[in-house]
Formats: structure tokens, C-alpha cells, sequence
């Protein structure tokens, strides 16, 4: 079959066309023009995450998140008037970054201009807000990490994983108490220190034009003052050398076990490998782990693997729940017997083309989103070039099979997996 | 510059539907082309009248549908996979109530090849005792898994108490997964997809080559046209229901009763009250559980309109010590809304939200082909969406107090906790 694959015509590829310009105060700003839409979206980025927290008060940038919509300066609900004019909103947390998003009627984007740029500006900082919201995040903590079957795996891995760096505990936080003691002085210190028009890029999407943009950027966030950001200085992990392995017992009803590299971080020239290789083991029905471990030794009824995506150095993963009529101990041998045949030879040039030709679809599919468009655009900004958006592509399509082994020799080590064998309770 | 004031709003807007390009094929096949799209991609869906509306034994459907073309007369289902992805392409398949079907995403330039494997995936399908016995073992692992989960147990036991034995009033047992045979699967197969014609829907930018390539494989199909059951307006269990879950920290609640569908004159004012009870992130409930009283991440209302019914429903999960005060809330809000008339701001609010959501909705060819599809599949006016905007906007506090009465009257909902409380 390798003769006739098809491969990726690049010229082909729609360019999406953006224009950047940066602020007085140093918010860096940039438009994609569509006018085939009637919408506009706004994303807004601060470069702020779980990974910025003291590890005394861990779940506080997501928390902080929750507060945002709690009122501005001059505004004392954020919701409302976006509703009237159309719109809606949301928002995430990651470990590294914080970013919010509205979509709005094309014609109405200045709603958008004016609710963000005044709490970029300030926030209202009200106690009575700050305690319901506490109640929210408790909740959203139960809802999503306690009260689900497996729903802690990542409040066990990371520690296991990370030993100084900070991605050693989740977005939602170690553990309920921290969110208990977030004060009103916690919050104001930490949005002065990382909210600021600085530490954050704008992007505007859809049926605008650049010099419109420009105009409302100016009159509306332009004059937020600039901010004295500390730089950030984290705790870099130092090598794992051994083998680390945590074994818990849960009511859940299958054995799961997962599997955690360590792999370099985002911006380093073997990521797209490594993304890479997480879907010739387990994008669709033909990938390796599906074929061989669900399908022919039918020993796991799911399998999974993916990179964490992270900015500072991140993760492979890969993970599974085993079928009642094997062990644990079984699981982990057939996985690693997996890995070891990409460690062994070069995989075949056809398994490594089909990957690239349906990460072409599928990116044909996203961008044609405008909002996809516009995170894609302000998350390659925070890389350090938003022109990524429109060489990602071509960079994928360079990596080789020799690569995807020299990579796999390196990441799939003893020495370098943390195991977490997660027990279903007999 | 005054940062108190928002700056001015319009809501002019135009919409208008794609005009979906038909084609009839010489053994009946509709085929609907919803062109446009930046990329010269396209998704190609064919719909069969097979969801588990029409269904003797639990899982048939789904099944069925989940394993098309894993494996066929020619080909394993490695091999049938491996081809759609030696050209980028993959496809979905999904299952509901009253449809089912397999999707396609593939680049135009490639369906010439893709096309012959599309058929084959839907004609040739066969059901070989390996796949089957895989796919239900695994199935029935993440069965096993969600009845772990506060929310699924309360959404599948909710749907049993609100229609019975209603054809709508599936809820998935354990033993369901050993009564269920190849055989049955293969006999469904026969009767849903072999002798019946799919509706086809094209989205997308696609060639008049690729078109042509469409056709000559969708003419080789046989079958007739077929319709839905009749069925009686089901008799829901009303009043309190509550299944323990021990362990659990937070409560699933679900209220909710059979109601009208999207064809029904009461429907626009309906939605209405709907989204300003729980419709939206400004919503009464979401207001009150959430930003008030913080018992819960969320809490949501909607609307469904299946083929022969519809469903409403409240969905939140709160703390198990609040379930009690969320349920005394949430009733509260109820009343309220059909005691007291809302103000002109927050219906003003609400009619905007409604309108721009809309708009959002009809962005573009694949956002524009599930109203498309709606149109088509219910059979309803072109201008549907347009008159329903249209009474949208004409809704009064009055039509709200006299909808929430009407439907959302506390003797006619059924109310389920899973968890503890």
C-alpha cells in the first residue's frame, strides 16, 4: 500500500490571514478578518495558570476565574448585557494559561470591548461573591474529581509524576481546603500581579475589520495601565531515574492502569513526534493499541494514549481498563509490549501517512470555526508566533519514521514511567 | 468615555436558510446538498428510521448502527477502516431515538475512492460473531462504569419513569447485555437497512464530479420508504422519586415530563419560558442554585422534540447536604415565574439571548444543516425557523405565566434524586 499513499499537498492548504499590533501597554492584539459570518468572537489570554500558584494555595487561579464574572470596576454584572446584545461566554483554566471567550452578533463586538477591558482594569472584589463562588468551585471539585469512578487519577498521578515543578497538582487544586481559605486579599494580590494587559494577548475573529479592531482596542484597553509582572521562575524537574509506582484501591468495577512519560516541552522540535505518536497508538479504530490489545488479545475494553500538550516539560500517557479475565500485571506487560516494537524497528511508512492525512482533515474541519481559529491564534502568540497556525501543518508532515523510533527509544524507559495501578475493590 | 454605560447595541440582523439543492434518484433516495464552507471539505450523512423507537429488545438499535462495517463480505474491519484512513477520512456512527446512521468527513477530491467504501459499509455489512461478542463486552464495561456516575443512573432512570413502556422509555438494564444476540443484530440489519432507503444530507464544498460519485453509489441501494409508529401520549410516573447511591457526595436531580413538540403553536412561547427558568447562563435557576446559593457547578433546563413526543427536564447536581434546600428552591423558582410577570428587562434580556444564539446557530453550511435536517426530516414550512424567531420576539410576561401554568404545574412533573439526600 505504501507506494499509493496519498500525501499532503501543502499549497493547497487555506492560510489563515491575521494581523498583529501591540499597544502602548503592551497588550498584544491580533484580527482575522471573516466576513463570511454574521458573528465575532473575542479571546482573551492571560498568561496565568495552576502552574503560577503558591502550593499553599493551589486551585486559586481557577477560582479566580469563577470571580471574573463576578463583577467589574464599573460594571456590576458581566452576563446581562452580553445576553442583551446577543452573546455568550466561557472560559477555562488550564496549568498554564487562563483564557476567556465570547461570541457575539458581528455588529454588537463592542459589548465585548467594553466588558473586558474594564475587568482587565479591576474587578469589583466583593466578599459575598468570593464565598458563593468558593461554594461553586467545592462543588464543581466533587462534581468532577470525587464523585466520578476514576475521577481522581490525576489527584494521585501528578504527585507521582512531578516532584518540584508545579504541574505536581491540578487546575482544580489539591485539595478542597485551599479553596476554603482563599481571602479577598488573595484574590486582590493575585490579580494585580498577573492580570494586566502585559501579561495577556486580544484576539478578534470574524465579520470585523483590522483597522475597526484597532480602534476599539485603543479607545478601550488602551488605557489600562501596564503592570509590574514578576517574571516567572519555576522549579524545573529535575531527571527521573527510576521506575515510581503508586497502587491504589478504589469501588470502581475494572482494573485501570496508566502509564506516564515524561516528554520536553511544548515549543521543543520533537513535540510534533511525540503528538505523533500518541495517534499511531490510539487515534481510531486501526491504531496500535485498539488493534492489538482490545481487538486480537481482547485483555483491555478501552485504551487510550495522548501527549499532555503542556507548555513546560509535559507527558505522554497511556492508559486503559483491563478486562475482568486478566491481571493487572498482564495490562502492563502487553502495553509495554506494545511500546517496545517502536522502540525495536521503524514503524512502516504507510501507519505514520495515514495519521498525517487524517490530522489534515481533521484541522480542515476545525478552522473552518472561528473561534477555533481564534484560540489557535492567541495560544501560538503565547508560544512566542502566531504564524504557527499556519506552519504546524507542514512541520507534522516533515517528521519521519526514524524519528518516531529515535524518540521512542528515548521516552519509553523503565527508568522513565511513573505506573499507577489503579484497583477495582474485590 | 463613561465605562458605566454599554455601548450601543443593534439587533438587525438577516437569516436565511441555505436552500438545500435536492436530488431524487431513480430508486427514490433524497439527497440534500447544503453547499458552502471555506475548505473543500464535506461531511456526507445517511439517515435510516432505525432508533430505538422501533426496538423489542434494548441495545438492538445502537448496536447495529455502532458495528456497520466493521467488518463486511469482502473486507475485515481492519481493512475497512484502514482504507478510509489511507485518505484522511473517517466516519461516525450514531444512534438516537428515532435515527440512526453513519456519517462521513472526507476531503471532496478523495470521494470518488470513498464513496464504493461508504456503500459497502452500509450494504455489506457483516456481523461477524467476534465483532459482536467485542464490541457488547465492552459496551458492557462502560455500562458498568457509568452506574458509578450519579448523573447517567438518574438520566437513564428518569426516562423509564417518564414514559413506562412507551416506545420513548428506554432505560438500560444490566441483563439487557445477555439477552441480546448476533442474530437479532443481523435480523435488524436486514429490516433497517437493507430494505429501507436513507435519507442523504451533503454539507460542504463538493464538486459536481464528487456529486456524480454520490449518486451512482447511493442509485445501487434498494429498499422503501418507511414510516414512524404511531403512539399514545405517554403516562409519565409523576411525583417524587429517590435511588440511593451509597458513597456518593452529591445528588443528581432530574424534573421533567413528556410535552409538545417544535410543531405545537404553544412551542416559541414555550422556549421562552424555558430559557428564562433554565435556558441559559442568566436564567432563574442558574441565578438562584448557583449564584445565590452556590449548591451547584450547574444547573440547566431544556427542551427536546423527538419524532412522536417531546421531553422538558431540570438536570443539576448539588451537594447531598443541600438537595433538599435545591429542591425547595428550584419549585420556588417554578411558582414564581407563573405567579409573577417578568419585567420587560429581563424578557427583553432573554428575547436578545434567544436571537443572537440563533444567529450563531445558522453560522455557516454545518452549523445550517441540523435546521436543515429538521426542516426535512419533520417535514415542517421553509420559513419555520424564520415564523419562530418571529413569535419569539412577540412573547409577552403574560404568554410566559400562562405557559409555565399551563406546563410546568407541579402535578404533572416527575421529579427524580439519585444519591443521597
Amino acid at each position: 500500500m505504501a507506494s499509493g499513499l496519498c500525501g499532503n499537498n501543502i499549497a493547497e492548504n487555506f492560510m489563515v490571514n491575521y494581523e498583529r499590533f501591540v499597544l502602548g501597554n503592551g497588550l498584544k492584539v491580533l484580527v482575522h478578518e471573516d466576513k463570511t459570518t454574521p458573528m465575532a468572537v473575542m479571546n482573551i489570554l492571560y498568561d496565568v495558570g495552576a502552574r503560577d500558584e503558591e502550593e499553599t494555595m493551589t486551585g486559586f487561579a481557577h477560582l479566580f476565574e469563577h470571580l471574573m464574572f463576578e463583577g467589574s470596576k464599573n460594571i456590576p454584572n458581566y452576563d446581562g448585557p452580553l445576553q442583551n446584545a446577543g452573546g455568550s461566554n466561557n472560559a477555562f483554566t488550564s496549568n498554564d494559561i487562563t483564557n476567556y471567550y465570547l461570541t457575539v452578533p458581528a455588529q454588537n463586538i463592542e459589548t465585548g470591548f467594553w466588558l473586558e477591558s474594564d475587568r482587565m482594569m479591576e474587578l469589583a472584589f466583593l466578599q459575598e461573591k468570593l464565598d458563593i463562588q468558593k461554594k461553586v468551585v467545592i462543588e464543581e471539585f466533587k462534581q468532577r474529581y470525587l464523585n466520578q469512578p476514576y475521577g481522581d487519577v490525576w489527584l494521585l498521578l501528578r504527585p507521582l509524576v512531578y516532584k518540584k515543578h508545579p504541574y505536581l497538582w491540578p487546575t482544580i487544586g489539591k485539595e478542597i481546603a485551599h479553596i476554603e481559605n482563599a481571602s479577598l486579599e488573595d484574590v486582590k494580590h493575585f490579580f494585580f500581579t498577573h492580570y494586566a494587559p502585559n501579561n495577556a494577548n486580544l484576539v478578534v475573529a470574524g465579520n470585523v475589520t483590522a483597522a475597526q479592531v484597532k480602534e476599539l482596542a485603543e479607545k478601550w484597553f488602551g488605557p489600562i495601565p501596564k503592570r509590574d509582572i514578576p517574571s516567572r521562575n519555576l522549579p524545573v524537574e529535575p531527571p527521573q531515574t527510576e521506575e515510581r509506582r503508586m497502587v491504589v484501591e478504589r469501588d470502581v468495577p475494572a482494573d485501570m492502569i496508566t502509564l506516564a512519560f515524561h516528554m520536553p516541552d511544548r515549543n521543543h522540535p520533537d513535540y510534533k513526534t511525540y503528538d505523533l505518536i500518541t495517534d499511531i497508538l490510539s487515534s481510531g479504530n486501526t491504531c496500535r493499541l485498539y488493534q492489538t490489545l482490545v481487538k486480537e488479545k481482547q485483555m483491555f475494553t478501552e485504551i487510550g494514549a495522548y501527549v499532555m500538550g503542556s507548555i513546560d516539560p509535559g507527558l505522554v500517557v497511556v492508559s486503559g481498563k483491563i478486562d475482568k479475565k486478566f491481571t493487572m500485571q498482564q495490562g502492563e506487560n502487553a502495553i509495554w509490549e506494545v511500546l517496545e516494537e517502536f522502540r525495536s524497528k521503524p514503524i512502516p511508512e504507510n501507519e505514520l501517512q495515514k495519521v498525517k492525512n487524517k490530522l489534515d482533515t481533521r484541522e480542515k474541519f476545525a478552522l473552518m470555526n472561528v473561534l477555533t481559529i481564534a484560540m489557535k491564534l492567541a495560544s501560538s502568540e503565547l508560544l512566542g508566533n502566531a504564524d504557527m497556525i499556519n506552519t504546524e501543518l507542514e512541520e507534522y508532515n516533515q517528521v519521519t519514521v526514524q524519528d518516531i523510533q529515535r524518540v521512542s527509544i528515548h521516552v519509553f524507559r523503565r527508568e522513565n514511567a511513573n505506573v499507577l495501578e489503579y484497583h477495582a475493590k474485590k | 468615555m463613561n465605562r458605566t454605560i454599554q455601548p450601543e447595541i443593534s439587533h438587525h440582523y438577516t437569516f436565511d436558510l441555505i436552500e438545500p439543492e435536492k436530488e431524487v434518484l431513480s430508486n427514490g433516495i433524497e439527497i440534500y446538498y447544503i453547499q458552502g464552507g471555506k475548505q473543500d471539505v464535506c461531511r456526507i450523512d445517511a439517515l435510516y428510521k432505525a432508533g430505538n423507537i422501533f426496538e423489542h429488545k434494548n441495545l438492538t438499535s445502537s448496536s447495529t448502527n455502532d458495528l456497520l462495517g466493521e467488518g463486511t463480505h469482502q473486507k475485515t474491519s481492519l481493512e475497512v477502516n484502514d482504507a478510509f484512513d489511507f485518505y484522511g477520512a473517517y466516519i461516525q456512527r450514531e444512534s438516537s431515538r428515532d435515527y440512526a446512521g453513519v456519517s462521513l468527513f472526507a476531503s471532496d477530491k478523495h470521494l470518488g475512492k470513498l464513496m464504493p467504501l461508504l456503500k459497502d459499509v452500509i450494504t455489506q455489512s457483516n456481523y461477524s460473531q467476534l465483532e459482536f461478542d467485542i464490541y457488547l463486552k465492552n459496551r458492557k464495561a462502560r455500562y458498568e462504569d457509568s452506574l458509578k456516575k450519579v448523573e447517567f443512573v438518574c438520566r437513564n432512570e428518569f426516562t423509564g419513569l417518564l414514559y413506562g413502556d412507551h416506545p420513548y422509555g428506554k432505560s438500560l438494564k444490566l441483563n439487557d447485555f445477555e439477552n441480546i444476540t448476533r442474530d437479532e443484530i443481523e435480523a435488524w440489519y436486514h429490516e433497517f437497512y437493507r430494505t429501507q432507503l436513507p435519507v442523504v444530507f451533503v454539507t460542504g464544498r463538493v464538486s459536481e464530479d464528487s456529486k456524480k460519485q454520490i449518486a451512482e453509489n447511493f442509485v445501487e441501494l434498494n429498499g422503501k420508504n418507511i414510516s414512524f409508529p404511531l403512539s399514545n401520549f405517554p403516562q409519565a410516573q409523576t411525583g417524587s422519586h429517590f435511588i440511593e447511591q451509597p458513597g456518593a457526595i452529591q445528588s443528581a436531580i432530574r424534573i421533567g415530563r413528556p410535552i409538545i413538540t417544535i410543531e405545537h403553536e404553544d412551542y416559541s412561547a414555550l422556549s421562552v419560558s424555558n430559557t428564562l427558568l433554565g435556558g441559559y447562563f442568566g436564567s432563574r435557576l442558574m441565578k438562584n442554585i448557583r449564584e445565590e446559593k452556590g449548591y451547584t457547578y450547574g444547573i440547566g433546563s431544556g427542551l427536546v422534540s423527538f419524532e412522536k413526543n417531546g421531553m422538558w427536564m431540570i438536570a443539576t447536581e448539588v451537594g447531598k447536604d443541600t438537595t433538599q434546600p435545591a429542591l425547595t428552591e428550584i419549585y420556588k423558582e417554578m411558582e414564581l415565574l407563573g405567579k409573577e410577570p417578568a419585567s420587560d428587562a429581563e424578557l427583553m434580556t432573554v428575547k436578545n439571548y434567544i436571537l443572537g444564539n440563533f444567529i450563531k446557530s445558522i453560522d455557516g453550511p454545518f452549523n445550517q444543516s441540523d435546521k436543515i435536517k429538521t426542516i426535512i426530516l419533520r417535514n415542517l414550512n421553509k420559513e419555520f425557523y424564520k415564523e419562530h424567531i418571529e413569535k419569539v420576539m412577540k412573547v409577552t410576561s403574560a404568554d410566559i405565566m400562562s405557559m409555565v401554568n399551563k406546563y410546568f404545574s407541579r402535578d404533572l412533573l416527575t421529579e427524580l434524586v439519585v444519591g443521597g439526600k
